[in-house]
């Protein structure tokens, strides 16, 4: 299996961008811009959920993998530290498919992109994060770190 | 993400009132509208405390130097965190404090002392509730 890791931080600001081929010719490319987003501060009962500073494109290419499957998952390493469930975040992407809505989980890899044989030319999917506003919420800086990975066998 | 501190009060009257009675059959005069719902909502620190005070502008009044002392009016309370007390127009008077963020429900009952002493006139006062979450 060919795996691509993209490493993507909430709150703050780091960019990695990478590409593994293998010896086969099957190339996996994976994009994101920008590495990093925030969701500003609001009243609760105003704005119960709030949209991120910006939108995330995701640009995906898949080429030497006729006929195989590929996915694209996301995972976050933890809840919003400290103490902000990550499953409060969610998102929503165009196009559909192959980019698929999901809920962040620090547990389970959800899926976010998946389709069978290449993808070529690139698609970038363009994702919007929000963030569930709950009056629980204690003060404070939370961030957390997220990884995209693309991976076909 | 930062989260600030922010606090909001809601209550269920912005008025309340007290029938006129009998005192030697009705000593304590419950308001109209009792129960008056109450709910504070709050973004606090994990171990931080907020808290609710009352404290009215003066005493009730009917017209130049007819009053009624504000100590006469009193409350109960239900709901966690929430406290009874007795109204004050000198010193801020607890009402409720919880720790860390959340929205506390409660409620809560209002009664006046009944006197003969009492002038006969319309009686009014403001009184401000104060939630801070530091």
């Amino acid at each position: 299996m060919k795996r691509l890791t993209f490493i993507f931080i909430f709150s703050i600001v780091f960019s990695v961008s990478y590409g593994i081929q293998s010896g086969f010719s099957q190339t996996l490319t994976l994009t994101i811009s920008p590495s990093s987003i925030s969701f500003p501060d609001a009243d609760p009962d105003v704005m119960p959920s709030i949209a991120a500073n910006s939108t995330v494109g995701v640009r995906v290419r898949v080429r030497g993998n006729a006929g195989n499957n590929w996915r694209l998952t996301h995972l976050a390493s933890g809840d919003l530290s400290p103490s902000i469930p990550i499953s409060n975040i969610s998102w929503t992407v165009t196009p559909q498919p192959p980019f698929i809505n999901g809920t962040m989980s620090r547990t389970v890899a959800q899926i976010a992109a998946q389709g069978v044989g290449n993808l070529d030319p690139a698609r970038t999917g363009t994702f919007t994060y929000r963030i569930a506003n709950l009056w629980s919420y204690n003060t404070g800086n939370f961030s957390v770190t997220t990884t995209f990975t693309l991976s076909a066998p | 993400m930062a989260v600030s501190a922010r606090a909001k009060l809601t209550l269920g009257a912005s008025a309340i009132n007290f029938p006129d009675a009998d005192p030697d059959t009705t000593p304590s005069i419950p308001a109209n509208e009792n129960p008056v719902t109450v709910t504070a909502k709050v973004r606090t620190g994990v171990s931080t405390t907020a808290t609710l005070t009352h404290r009215s502008s003066g005493d009730l009044t009917a017209g130049l130097g007819i009053t009624i002392p504000i100590s006469n009016v009193s409350w109960t309370a239900t709901g966690a965190g929430y406290v009874g007390g007795t109204m004050s127009s000198s010193s801020n008077v607890p009402a409720g404090s919880w720790t860390g963020s959340g929205i506390y429900s409660g409620a809560f009952n209002y009664s006046i002392a009944n006197s003969w002493t009492y002038a006969t006139g319309n009686y009014t006062v403001s009184t401000t509730y104060t939630l801070t979450a530091p």
